[in-house]
């Protein structure tokens, strides 16, 4: 397993958003967590990427204890995320976007080292991940001004820039167009067929079951079904869950 | 030749654009609104001015001195800034402005408190005293265009790209891999040392500091300059500067006294700024997109 998270708890008050819950992710595949809003699925992700902290449990990557680590440090590792609302840099253009992507130590030196370096390789580099995912042709449009699928899309472009094994997609086709959710979907085929590794939340049932090779549901915090879309599509507790119990 | 009168507002434009521009460093580029960034000229001048006046060292390297120890205050002040953001980041540099401004009031064994000191030189170079305006003038553009040049290259590499991200979205920018607060950090020393050498400037421009110079309110200014000028756009630093030590000029032709002309500065002041926000929000020369070639 590339990804595992070890019953983790997070409680905000006295409402517990995440209980015991334990997942784990397989290198090569496309793991989807879906569930009800205020499930938890976000507190999870969050918690994965290091944007919040659990109260027990842990996270491992590729067998590494990570759940004290800085979100940066685990981009480093290889584990990297996007948002539910993209955080895309929108007075930045398209391509600059991705620039920023670039791996750089995260030392005094490091980072001064930037002010002398040069983009001739960095650029076309940067252009293959737009490309990738349609946008080259906007590389000099402002971040702010592409379409709101496309902001998805090049949310998806930065994370891959970063070069990870393991991507956090949060919701990628939430408040998407039709067309864009078919062209996002295919991107992330196309990204499992090269190799990485893809842990997605989605409300989007339909799209969950067709990219997913396995699913875990959330529910109140605890996870309810873990297994293959097909198996966890008939569970009587999903069902309940989703419809409500009758 | 150059009248003396224009001579010594120019100059002083040029002063202030170092303040200008370093806050643009922090505010403009990186989102970093600081409150109190008079602390820093604060700082370097009354350093500069002690040296000079009490240990006879040259205003040169009196004002690298002064800058220097601008940066070892920068770094120290930066720790328990950075650890806020947005409002309370503000609030937080508001607070250790008035501390900067307190303790030159009240640290008179040092500062000499509110009588300020006097007799500061003007700069020596190559064995030539600049004692006019005029070559005070040219002395301070050169050195604010070798900075400018600086700052320039240092904004546009793959470096400050880094802090226009961050203040586009600083989890975003996190979550590509980059340490932020040392970025941040960076840009804040930065930002420090170029508003600082405005102090020793002016220092010798008026060849006498006290407190009053480095109050709150000159530090709302400075904000004032950057936001007028253009946030994130270093000729729009320089613009603004020049702006808010030009608009009130022509006051002095009017036979005001000097309350009314401290007055209806203000009140110029507040009107522009109104004017500034309601119709040109991105300032005199707003940020441009840097295209790719």
């Amino acid at each position: 397993m590339i990804l595992d998270v070890n019953d983790v708890t997070k409680a905000y008050g006295g409402v517990k958003a995440l209980d015991s819950v334990s997942l784990s992710v397989r290198e090569g595949t496309i793991k989807g967590l879906i569930g009800p809003n205020g499930a938890g699925k976000t507190t999870l992700f969050n918690i994965i990427s290091g944007f919040e902290r659990a109260d027990s449990g842990e996270v491992l990557f590729e067998g590494l204890e990570i759940s004290g680590m800085e979100p940066y440090e685990r981009v480093k590792f290889g584990l990297v995320r996007t948002f539910q609302l993209t955080k895309v840099f929108g007075n930045l253009t398209v391509l600059e976007n991705v620039m920023v992507s670039k791996k750089v130590p995260n030392s005094y030196s490091g980072i001064l080292n930037e002010i002398r370096a040069h983009d001739r390789e960095l650029a076309p580099r940067s252009m293959e991940f737009l490309e990738l995912v349609g946008l080259g042709g906007r590389k000099d449009t402002l971040a702010r001004d592409l379409s709101y699928g496309q902001q998805k899309l090049l949310d998806i472009a930065r994370a891959l820039a970063t070069e990870p094994k393991v991507l956090l997609l949060d919701e990628p086709f939430a408040g998407v167009n039709p067309k864009v959710v078919r062209n996002i979907k295919d991107k992330i085929k196309e990204i499992r067929e090269e190799g990485h590794t893809i842990l997605i939340i989605e409300h989007n049932l339909s799209a969950v079951m067709e990219l997913c090779d396995s699913v875990a549901v959330l529910d109140y915090g605890r996870k309810i079904a873990d297994g293959e879309p097909e198996e966890v599509r008939r569970d009587r507790d999903v069902i309940e869950a989703y419809l409500g119990s009758g | 030749m150059i009248d003396e009168y224009v001579a010594s507002v120019l100059a002083l434009a040029i002063i202030t654009s170092f303040t200008a521009m370093g806050l643009n460093v922090q505010l403009g580029f990186t989102g970093l609104l600081n409150l109190g960034i008079m602390v820093f000229p604060l700082i370097a001048a009354y350093a500069s001015a002690i040296l000079t006046t009490q240990f006879g060292i040259g205003l040169l390297p009196s004002m690298a001195a002064g800058i220097a120890l601008c940066g070892a205050a920068a770094y120290i002040i930066s720790i328990p800034s950075l650890k806020t953001k947005g409002d309370y980041f503000a609030i937080v540099t508001l607070g250790f402005g008035l501390i900067g401004y307190s303790l030159a009031l009240n640290l008179s064994g040092i500062t000499r408190g509110p009588l300020g000191i006097s007799g500061i030189p003007k700069p020596d170079i190559l064995g030539i005293q600049l004692s006019d305006f005029e070559s005070f003038f040219f002395f301070s553009a050169l050195l604010l265009l070798g900075v400018y040049l600086l700052l320039d290259r240092v904004l546009n590499s793959p470096f400050g790209r880094i802090l226009r991200a961050i203040r586009e979205d600083e989890d975003g920018c996190m979550a590509l891999g980059k340490d932020t607060v040392k970025y941040k950090t960076a840009a804040f020393v930065l930002g420090a040392m170029v508003a600082g050498m405005s102090g020793p400037l002016f220092a010798s421009y008026s060849t006498f500091i006290d407190p009053s110079s480095f109050d709150f309110l000159s530090s709302v200014m400075a904000v004032f300059a950057v936001l007028l000028g253009g946030a994130g756009n270093l000729l729009g630093s320089i613009a603004g500067a020049f702006a808010i030590v030009a608009l009130p000029e022509p006051l002095r032709f009017l036979d005001l006294g000097p309350d009314t002309f401290a007055a209806m500065r203000r009140i110029i002041f507040g009107l522009v700024i109104i004017a500034l926000i309601i119709f040109r929000g991105r300032g005199l020369l707003p940020e441009k997109a840097r295209k790719s070639s």
